[in-house]
């Protein structure tokens, strides 16, 4: 991910991490992304 | 209830309106899989949530709708299907310049996704378990959703920073797949919008990656 953010040539990068991997918000979060919001996708 | 387009969030949105024409909340309008989708669904400022999940179950009966984490319980409680509990990040690079160099993992390369879909699909597999919080979301046919990504451009082309990572026996065992996603920029802290995605150089962005092993946690499915 560090490779994807220094190759970056836009001015945003979103991305949906699923509850429950702690890891990987962790791990986003240390490289400085920020959390937006937290939601439910229901089928209706 | 009608629901309109609002120019406000781009050419994907839409408004939900209450009889007397209130607005009720806010969202981007998309087709995901087998259906629409009302994406990043934000209630107008107070606007309940029983208020909202009415208008909501009037309305857009049969869609998939990705509101705040109250108002889906509230669809769950009324008898909606959850599909996905999810943490949106967003990453601002005006905000904050990434460093532009990086180190791979000892015995991996980083490159462009200069392979065929095919390629990925055994870490792909790998990277969601059983016991992965996102394994219930992979779909029976990875090989395809991978090339609907990678060869057909499902989400645009591949932006940059996309790339593999790829072990020492020449196997690919981690990905990251980034595309553009409809309705505009994605949300920022600093702003407190509730959009999808965007550049102003280019389209929109959103990443997913996937590892087969732990160096690249798996790490986001986006939609």
């Amino acid at each position: 991910m560090l490779r994807a953010l220094a190759l970056a040539d836009y001015v945003t990068l979103g991305l949906i991490v699923t509850d429950g991997n702690d890891g990987a918000r962790r791990l986003y979060e240390s490289l400085g992304f920020d959390l937006v919001l937290s939601s439910l996708v229901v089928q209706l | 209830m009608p629901v309109e387009e609002d120019p406000s969030r781009g050419p994907a949105g839409r408004v939900l309106l209450d009889a007397a024409g209130t607005p009720i909340g806010r969202y981007d309008h998309a087709l995901r899989g087998n259906g629409p989708i009302a994406d990043l669904f934000a209630r107008e400022p107070g606007v309940s949530v029983d208020r909202a999940a009415a208008a909501v179950l009037a309305e857009l009966r049969g869609t998939r709708i990705a509101a705040d984490e109250e108002l889906g319980r509230a669809l769950l409680a009324a008898g909606g299907t959850k599909v996905r509990h999810g943490h949106l990040y967003t990453y601002d690079f005006a905000r904050r310049p990434p460093p532009r160099d990086w180190e791979a993992p000892p015995r991996v390369r980083l490159t462009d996704v200069d392979r065929p879909a095919a390629d990925l699909v055994d870490a792909y597999g790998a990277a969601y378990p059983p016991a992965h919080p996102d394994h219930g979301l992979v779909t029976g046919d990875v090989a395809d959703e991978l090339a609907a990504i990678i060869e057909r451009g499902q989400y645009g082309p591949l932006l940059a920073g996309s790339g593999l990572a790829v072990g020492e026996d020449g196997a690919v065992v981690g990905a990251v797949l980034i595309g553009t996603l409809e309705g505009g920029a994605p949300p920022s802290t600093a702003r407190g919008s509730s959009t999808s995605s965007a550049t102003p150089r280019g389209p929109g962005s959103a990443a997913r990656s996937c590892s087969a092993r732990s160096r690249w946690r798996t790490t986001s499915r986006s939609g």
